[in-house]
């Protein structure tokens, strides 16, 4: 989640810098009556996972949301500082109702309110857009599933491409507005926050913070998205909306958006715990949410049939990786993402003047390692090696689990093996523990949940790029 | 720290509590955001307050108590017995430890929520978060 904008650049290596995208402030411009739901993207060379990790790292999940989903192509934007910069041409503007089929199938079929956080149901293929317009809260994972069209068992909620491109327009709307321009950075957000609500099943409060290094981050605990402007841009003076870039403001909206779904993810979960039979007080301590979502979640619980069971399988999946059996797992590849980086680059570089603290940093870090996240990723093994009927999910972590003993278990076996400590067998050993860092890196990049929250924030920031650089017909 | 948490948690045990019910036992207001108040705390051993309401309404969701020495986990464990451990979702965000303070002849139970340093030792933030039955 962390936003370090104003490392970005140096995040890759010269050979595949990004050019540096085109900023445009908005104001003296005004929003487009309607937007293309499918802009361009960045031309930009393969990003190898090592740079992707290491602008993550820098840059935050958004960044790498959007690089991840890069293709090819060209278009221009202009900057305020007269830079120019190559894009991919838009398609062709296309309303968001003819970019989903579903809208033009399914019949709405809402639910009265069912509680006072005016959470509905939508059993199955509701109308998107009529929903929200009357202000009513949708659980569509059964839309999407429901539908006489098939599609990726994901692709409901936040994620459909009407709810993106209501966001984005929205979202563009108030940047691009000149009135707009001389407000708080706290209102953007704030507007976001509101526009994003009106689609959640359910609510989702906003906590601003002047400190701490992310931009945005959604907590299932305190069940709220909490929010620091001073990241919102890579100049520390900008603290109003109109001196947000184009590029910035995307990135908030895709943020904003990212971390949003992730309450969308846990209450679909919640949900179809509900659904298996289990009460609110089951739900909330299983899943470290609060009561009160817990028990909005039993009052509209979604039960499997036929036509969900891929939904509530992809749904599942995410959580049981984000709070559920998987938990540990995750936590064990995330808190080993850094220090292999760090390893391999000192055994990689090492010299005789530096022989001595490499060999005294790899012991320990080595030692760590042993201790820690191997005996960590033994025990989770263990158990997965009980789950008899894995789902995609428990397949992924079980073979990143796997790879990953393998290759701790190799590298301490060699710095064990080595008596000699020679800068040779450390570099030997450093190549090791690249393949390590990759490893690990790997199996962050599958953590279901996040792979669908960068999809879903991701285009959202994609759409806010393409749309931002559209004038006023 | 135990006593003022003892305090806190008795204040949220009423059903639908506010911030303004909260305000004179917390401190001055340093700035309101829509959802969130920052607040000045009396208390000495906390730096920082952070209320958040429930979405768009009064009723409060949670209370961070942001601490000027980080708490054993331990004097929380011998006070408010077992927790869970919440794994967040992103890299570099600290574990949770859980403690569930049950109110059972009160409105609200009362999460006592640990945002633990990289050691898993101390709590650096302390929240509290009503749950009502």
């Amino acid at each position: 989640m962390t936003k370090r904008l104003a490392r970005r650049q140096k995040a890759f290596p010269a050979s595949r810098q990004p050019r540096k995208a085109e900023e445009e402030t908005p104001h003296g411009r005004s929003a487009p009556a309607a937007l293309a739901p499918a802009p361009g993207n960045l031309a930009r060379a393969p990003l190898a996972a090592r740079d992707l990790l290491r602008l993550q790292r820098q840059a935050g999940n958004r960044a790498v949301s959007r690089l991840v989903s890069v293709r090819s192509g060209a278009a221009r934007s202009r900057s305020p500082h007269g830079e120019s910069n190559t894009r991919q041409a838009p398609a062709p503007p296309q309303s968001a109702a003819q970019s989903d089929p579903i809208l033009y199938m399914a019949p709405a079929a809402l639910v009265a309110p069912a509680s006072s956080e005016r959470t509905t149901v939508a059993p199955s293929g509701v109308h998107a857009r009529r929903a929200v317009a009357a202000g009513a809260r949708t659980v569509t994972p059964g839309a999407a599933a429901g539908s006489a069209i098939q599609r990726a068992a994901e692709d409901f909620g936040l994620r459909t491409k009407t709810s993106t491109s209501a966001f984005v327009s929205e979202a563009v709307a108030f940047w691009k507005e000149a009135g707009n321009k001389d407000k708080p950075l706290k209102d953007y957000a704030t507007f976001l926050m509101d526009k994003v609500n009106t689609m959640l099943p359910t609510t989702c409060p906003s906590t601003f913070v002047t400190s701490g290094g992310d931009s945005g981050s959604f907590s299932r605990v305190t069940w709220s998205i909490t929010i620091n402007t001073t990241k919102f841009s890579t100049n520390t003076a900008t603290d109003k909306v109109g001196e947000l870039t184009a590029d910035e403001a995307a990135e908030v909206a895709d943020t904003i958006y990212h971390e949003a779904r992730h309450s969308e993810q846990y209450f679909s979960f919640a949900q179809i715990m509900a659904g298996e039979g289990k009460d609110a007080t089951a739900i909330a301590a299983a899943i470290n949410i609060p009561a009160t979502v817990a028990a909005a979640a039993v009052k509209v619980p979604i039960k499997a049939d036929k036509k969900n069971k891929a939904m509530i399988a992809a749904v599942k999946d995410w959580g049981e990786i984000g709070a559920g059996v998987h938990a540990t797992y995750k936590g064990l590849v995330n808190g080993l993402l850094d220090d292999p980086e760090a390893l391999h680059r000192e055994l990689l570089g090492v010299n005789a003047a530096r022989l001595a603290a490499t060999v005294a940093k790899t012991g320990t870090t080595i030692a760590t390692w042993k201790s820690g996240p191997l005996a960590g990723f033994k025990a989770e093994l263990v158990r997965l090696n009980q789950i008899k009927k894995k789902s995609k999910g428990d397949k992924l972590v079980t073979s990143h689990t796997k790879k990953i003993i393998k290759l701790l278990d190799a590298i301490i076996s060699t710095w064990e093996g080595d008596k000699t400590r020679s800068a040779a067998t450390l570099r030997a050993l450093g190549k090791k523990v690249v393949k390590l860092d990759k490893a690990v890196y790997a199996a962050y990049r599958d953590h279901l949940h996040e792979k669908d929250a960068w999809a879903t924030g991701g285009a959202a920031g994609k759409q806010f790029r393409a749309a931002a650089k559209k004038k006023k017909k | 720290m135990r006593d003022l948490l003892r305090t806190l948690i008795a204040a949220l045990t009423p059903q639908g509590v506010t911030l303004d019910d909260l305000l004179p036992g917390l401190g001055a207001v340093i700035e309101r955001y829509p959802d969130n108040t920052l607040v000045r705390p009396l208390d000495p051993r906390v730096s920082e307050i952070n209320v958040t309401r429930r979405y768009r309404s009064d009723q409060v969701s949670h209370v961070d108590l942001v601490l000027l020495e980080p708490l054993p986990l331990a004097e929380l464990e011998s006070a408010f017995g077992p927790y869970t451990v919440a794994v967040p979702d992103h890299p570099g965000q600290p574990n949770q430890a859980i403690f569930f303070v049950r109110q059972p002849s009160q409105p609200s139970d009362v999460a006592l929520i640990a945002t633990l340093d990289p050691a898993g030792a101390k709590a650096t933030v302390l929240t509290l978060r009503p749950d009502p039955h």
